[in-house]
């Protein structure tokens, strides 16, 4: 018996990223230098958006040297026996971590950047994997490894994920492949050569030049606040209350205080800075800690709250010119090609109401529900807001903003986040208080998924929050905790139920469906 | 076709002594002209597609030999096919993904096998069992036994699979039997090479037409009396036939080891994974060299009972490592044991796992117990990596499930579904085979049960008549021809059903690789649709259930939410009786897309005014409570960082692979989900006209406009 054993190759890829192509390129790069190889995959149905891996087995020696014997090539990888891993995604390459075949002996070659999941991306609130710690799990667990954002090089060279990957492959010298072997191989493929070469070369140089993992720092955490942002000038007579915050609060109340002003007036900022020093009050009175987390988060969300969205704030922020800059720029283009951009409203009842003073609002929506219908027009409107008609009709909808303060939706809000505060500020403990504070995340959405957002929000706060329900303060810190998480897990009513649940808090009467009633005897 | 084959047809050509380097799938493919097929016939399915996917693109080659190619409308008809190898000495093949697939062909099968052939015929089936198959798990292995046909298993490298299948059909004709050939997954896919030789003219084929049928012969027909004299003949003559092929032809392979004490006997589908299994014990080399003898079995029906007693004569023990449950290959090594009064011990499923795939790991876990002192280390470590990994994640990964493309047209109807759901409660949902059996998956969660392809209405008709609400069964175009109109349609028509059938017509059977149906728009309709559906105008499917006798009966695109979720309402309340249809038409984006991408491309070259459209997310007006995605599930559809430092959870943003379906603006509508969506079109080789209009535009808002901010608050 001989004692060389075949190197194993694993690639990782996504429906269309071109795994596939990369393997060729990789059995024809090793048949060019010699080397008995055989590739093998699992592609089927999971080229359609899921994931997909590919098996290549090397043998060291060339087949010159091997007297016409010829090594048995296994089919799958096996945990413990990989020596390279090469993936095209973050998450993936966790799961490959997952399945043990990233170990001691293995040279893992992975993109950081991420393709979310469906189960990641459907949730109220942030449902992404940690990536911080993915990425530590990954170093972790390899003999080596090399982590960059290859999309980014993809989209720099213009060409697909595949050549990237490729050129980390070879750059890495973890298997015996000659880079001339692998560019000609790219070359025979034939198609969309020079853009694959050119990615190819990208994904080499930062294969070859990476002593050590190379991390993209934070790449989980959401985005810091970093910039106070500059202040309008509006706002400079409220920059020296801003002052008067605690150090790391005071990036968020200024962004707050910019954003008030844009949405309302710097009376409005004022009134934040009121309702913020109340807070604040209450925090110091508690320790506040050295963070002030009661008085920063309750900044954050209470800014959002205040500049809730309705009509006229979005017909406001759509009719902006700098706007169209960012919808060029997204799109890829510059300011070359004409464009026609299409906004898609569909106003309710509701919406009409809520900018309505409020005795004339509830006939509004009086009007609404004897009618059996949320949206005022059954296929909702299309505005062309890069037209003169639609700039027209985005403005005169933005200048509704003018009367907010009458309107009826204001005057409830300013009421509910009263209700908010006073719970905070009375708040027997620091924790409870952050925790108070942070429920505010559940205010969003539009329309339903508002209303439903915001009846999730009045449930905790009216049975755990502002009751007697649960005495003891640890217990309920915990409580509002847990109902806050599971009222951002899901949008159903299910997951929050089932948390105040725990609490002794009845669930909701299930929502009324109109019945309908069908012949049930078979028609002769 | 979602796939060109253009290089690979090249293979198909080569002659005597070139080097074939390619898939395993299209070496079964090249093997079978080496053969001399008369006719090939398949249902595609993965991993055997390619095989009728080159073919039927290599037609015109093909008429060149005389080899007739049929696109079967499923695996009962192609397996009906190789009754031509009963009268004639005609070769033949046919394909298909199993167990599915045999199961749909099993009736023709038995027939077929009763009968007898006379050219030979060989059945390639795609063994879809273990980790990643897409069906349910059973074997194809019992298929083989109770009608006893016989099924080899090729140790999988190219070279043994091209010889097993032109030794194959000499089989056949040696034992007047039909053949399976199983090729797991993983085989069907490698890539590897073997020497080629010239391909062989059919004797009997198109280009030299029979002047007679074949001769009236009773004996021919799977009918009694004679069925029972076919039985007899089962036993007595062709199964000996067969055995004594096997042996003459060594089409099981002995390799011989020092440890003669002990042996393994395999499948030869399995051979591969068991060397390194034993290569990992310290009992092999790289190269096969083996310490524990080990007999191959390519043919792992019938087994050859001198040869089994042979290898096991004088050893203490065996182990047989067969793959799946149950183990029907160790059951009847145990009965020739007895029968041979041998008193070797007999391994198999007492030291390896039941279930699922033999990899590597699962035959090394076995092979340690088996043989005494063999080296664990490597089992130890497989284990050690798995917790290790576990740990240092902390949470497990959640699944990445494959879902509908970028675009699909059968997106918006499950959306649709969802939302009627909303407002007249939940529906029992009949699923079925295809690529809307993705609506499974988050974020629709729709389905109650999947009874096989094309079987979603014939899945309701017990379940409507409890139901207080109609119930739904979806069904794509495929499996409406597949099976769908006679089991689901004709069946609830003759019964006078109720419920509501779901067709997505959007023109091939697109899970499997987009291949052509009876209704896929012609050629001419593709070229009038331009960049529209090309499936809108192909009536065939509304005019089959015309025919059979549908009476309610809406055809509503795709893409227009509101009005699926109007007729789903109407069909799911109205009092009309019968049989409610709804066609839910919509051109397979992949298939769009390939046609549009590059009339687009030469037009933009050419320089005409080409309009592109895609759709996108203001980022400040949007929330990032992501009920949109939960609408849509659309990969482009995905979320990112808000560039907005107050905010904490990530908000909703369109990428870049957007193709502009449509289905954001008109889910925003329906939904009434948020004004954040907006659509883009943006105007490439803009003419004179364009700009024009673009200056006055621009001068007039810029008078109502705001005045540009020089930094604004949220703004990406």
């Amino acid at each position: 018996m001989s004692g060389a054993r075949n190197l194993t190759l694993v690639i990782g890829a996504l429906g269309g990223e071109g795994g596939g192509v990369l393997a060729d390129w990789v059995v024809a790069t090793a048949q060019a230098a010699g080397y008995p190889v055989q590739a093998t995959s699992i592609p089927g149905v999971a080229q359609r958006t899921g994931a997909t891996t590919y098996y290549v087995e090397i043998h060291p020696q060339k087949r010159e040297a091997l007297g016409g014997r010829e090594p048995v090539m296994c089919l799958a990888p096996a945990a413990g026996q990989v020596d390279v891993l090469l993936y095209s995604e973050l998450v993936e390459t966790a799961r490959a971590v997952q399945l043990g075949l990233v170990t001691k002996r293995t040279t893992l070659i992975g993109s950081t950047h991420r393709v979310y999941l469906t189960a990641e991306k459907m949730q109220m609130g942030d449902g992404r994997v940690d990536t911080a710690r993915a990425i530590a799990a990954i170093e972790g667990a390899a003999k080596k490894a090399i982590l960059f954002d290859m999309e980014a090089e993809t989209a720099s060279a213009g060409t697909v994920i595949s050549a990237v990957m490729f050129g980390a492959l070879i750059g890495s010298g973890a298997l015996p492949l000659a880079r001339a072997d692998a560019e000609a191989s790219i070359r025979a493929g034939g198609k969309g050569v020079e853009a694959s070469l050119k990615g190819f070369a990208a994904g080499y140089a930062r294969a070859a030049g990476t002593a050590s993992a190379q991390v993209p720092a934070g790449a989980s955490a959401p985005a810091p606040a970093t910039s106070a942002a500059r202040k309008p000038a509006s706002a400079a007579d409220l920059a020296g209350r801003i002052e008067a915050f605690p150090d790391s609060a005071r990036d968020i109340i200024a962004l707050g205080v910019e954003r008030c002003c844009d949405y309302q007036d710097p009376a409005y900022a004022a009134q934040y800075l009121d309702r913020l020093a109340r807070v604040l009050e209450a925090d110091r009175a508690q320790g506040g800690g050295p963070l002030f987390m009661t008085t920063r988060e309750t900044a954050r969300f209470l800014a959002l709250w205040m500049c809730y969205e309705d009509v006229a704030r979005v017909a406001d922020l759509k009719s902006r010119p700098e706007r169209f800059d960012g919808i060029r720029a997204e799109a890829g283009i510059g300011n070359d090609e004409p464009i026609k951009v299409v906004e898609f409203f569909k106003p309710g009842f509701d919406e009409v109401a809520d900018q309505l003073p409020p005795g004339l609002a509830d006939r509004v929506r009086a009007f609404g529900r004897k009618r059996g219908r949320a949206a005022i027009f059954e296929n909702g409107i299309h505005v062309e807001s890069t037209s003169v008609f639609g700039t027209l009709q985005l403005r005169a909808m933005a200048s509704l903003g003018r009367w907010r303060r009458k309107s009826s939706r204001f005057i409830a809000e300013q009421a509910l986040i009263e209700r908010w505060l006073a719970a905070i500020v009375a708040a027997p403990s620091a924790a409870l208080a952050s925790e108070i504070a942070l429920t505010g995340r559940l205010i969003k959405g539009y329309s339903e998924t508002h209303a439903r957002a915001k009846e999730n929000f009045l449930r905790i706060l009216e049975t755990i929050i502002e009751g007697g329900r649960i005495a003891d303060a640890g217990e309920r810190t915990q409580a509002v905790r847990r109902a806050r998480e599971a009222a951002l897990a899901a949008a159903e009513a299910g997951p929050l139920d089932t948390a105040l649940a725990a609490y002794g808090v009845a669930p909701r009467e299930p929502k009324a469906i109109p019945m309908t009633f069908h012949p049930r005897k078979k028609v002769a | 076709m979602e796939r060109s084959f253009a290089a690979e047809i090249e293979l198909l050509k080569l002659g005597e002594g070139a080097l074939f380097r390619g898939e395993g799938i299209l070496a079964v493919t090249k093997a079978l002209l080496q053969s001399g097929v008369s006719y090939v016939g398949g249902y595609q399915g993965a991993p055997v597609s390619h095989l009728l996917d080159v073919m039927v693109q290599a037609r015109d080659y093909l008429d060149t030999l005389g080899v007739h190619v049929e696109s079967c409308t499923n695996e009962a008809s192609a397996c009906a096919m190789l009754a031509a190898s009963i009268n004639y000495p005609a070769r033949g093949a046919v394909t298909w993904k199993s167990i599915v697939g045999t199961n749909v062909a099993a009736d023709a099968l038995s027939n077929l096998a009763s009968a007898g052939v006379k050219g030979g015929a060989l059945i390639v089936v795609g063994e879809d069992y273990g980790e990643g198959a897409s069906v349910i798990q059973e074997r194809t292995h019992a298929y083989a036994m109770k009608s006893s046909v016989w099924l080899v298993d090729p140790r999988p490298n190219l070279k043994t699979i091209v010889k097993t299948v032109e030794q194959a059909f000499e089989l056949s004709e040696a034992s007047n039997t039909p053949v399976i050939m199983e090729l797991r997954i993983r085989a069907c896919h490698v890539q590897g090479e073997f020497t080629t030789r010239e391909n062989r003219a059919p004797q009997v084929s198109p280009l030299e037409p029979l002047a007679e049928p074949a001769a009236f012969l009773y004996d021919r027909l799977s009918h009694p009396p004679v069925t029972f004299r076919q039985e007899k003949l089962k036993g007595e003559v062709r199964m000996p036939a067969a055995r004594r092929f096997i042996l003459d032809r060594a089409m099981n392979e002995l390799f011989d080891g020092k440890r003669a004490e002990v042996g393994i006997i395999v499948q030869g589908g399995l051979y591969n994974n068991l060397i390194r299994a034993l290569e990992l014990a310290g009992l092999a080399d790289a190269f096969g060299d083996t310490d524990v003898p080990i007999l191959c079995l390519n043919v792992v029906y019938p087994l050859v009972p001198e040869q089994i007693a042979a290898f096991c004569a004088g050893k203490e023990k065996v182990l047989v490592v067969e793959e799946g449950q149950p183990e029907y290959i160790e059951q009847e090594i145990a009965t020739l044991l007895r029968r041979a009064d041998l008193q070797t011990r007999l391994h198999g499923k007492d030291l390896l796992q039941a279930a699922g795939e033999y990899s590597t790991e699962a035959i090394l876990a076995g092979v340690t117990k088996f043989i005494e002192g063999a080296d664990t280390a490597a089992l130890e470590a497989a284990h050690a990596a798995r917790e290790d990994g576990g740990r240092l994640l902390g949470h497990p990964v959640p699944p990445r499930p494959p879902t509908f493309c970028v675009g699909c047209p059968e997106r918006p109807v499950f959306s649709a579904m969802k939302l009627v759901q909303q407002d007249i409660g939940k529906l029992h949902v009949g699923a079925d085979i295809g690529c809307h059996a993705f609506g499974t998956f988050e974020p629709f969660s729709q389905g109650n049960s999947i009874l096989g392809y094309g079987m979603s209405l014939a899945s309701i008709a017990g379940v409507t008549p409890f139901q207080q609400r109609r119930s739904i069964a979806i069904m794509g175009d495929g499996g409406f021809w597949h099976n769908g109109l006679l089991s689901g349609v004709s069946s609830n028509l003759f019964n006078k059903g109720d419920g509501l059938l779901v067709i997505m017509k959007n023109g091939y059977t697109s899970a499997t690789g987009t291949q052509e149906l009876i209704s896929s728009p012609e050629e001419e309709l593709k070229r009038i649709a331009g960049a529209g559906s090309a499936t809108d105008t192909q009536m065939t499917i509304e005019d089959t259930l015309k025919g059979a006798g549908v009476k309610w009966m809406r055809t509503v695109h795709n893409y227009r939410v509101a009005e699926m979720m109007a007729a789903l309402k109407e069909a799911l309340t109205t009092r009309a009786p019968g049989l409610k249809v709804i066609i839910a038409e919509g051109e397979c984006q992949l298939e769009r897309q390939r046609r549009i991408r590059p009339l687009n491309a030469a037009a933009i070259k050419r320089g005409e005014r080409v309009v592109r459209v895609r759709y996108g997310i203001d980022e400040n007006v949007c929330t990032g409570d992501h009920s949109c995605i939960r609408l849509s599930g659309c990969p482009s559809l995905t979320i990112k960082d808000p560039s907005d430092p107050l905010k904490v959870d990530p908000v909703a943003h369109v990428n870049n692979n957007c193709v502009g379906c449509g289905l954001c603006g008109e889910v925003s509508h329906a939904a009434t989900l948020c004004p954040s969506f907006y659509r883009t079109e943006i105007v490439i080789n803009a003419t004179a006209w364009d700009r024009f209009k673009r200056e006055v535009r621009e001068f007039f808002i810029g008078l109502i406009a705001p005045k540009r901010r020089a930094t604004q608050g949220a703004q990406a």
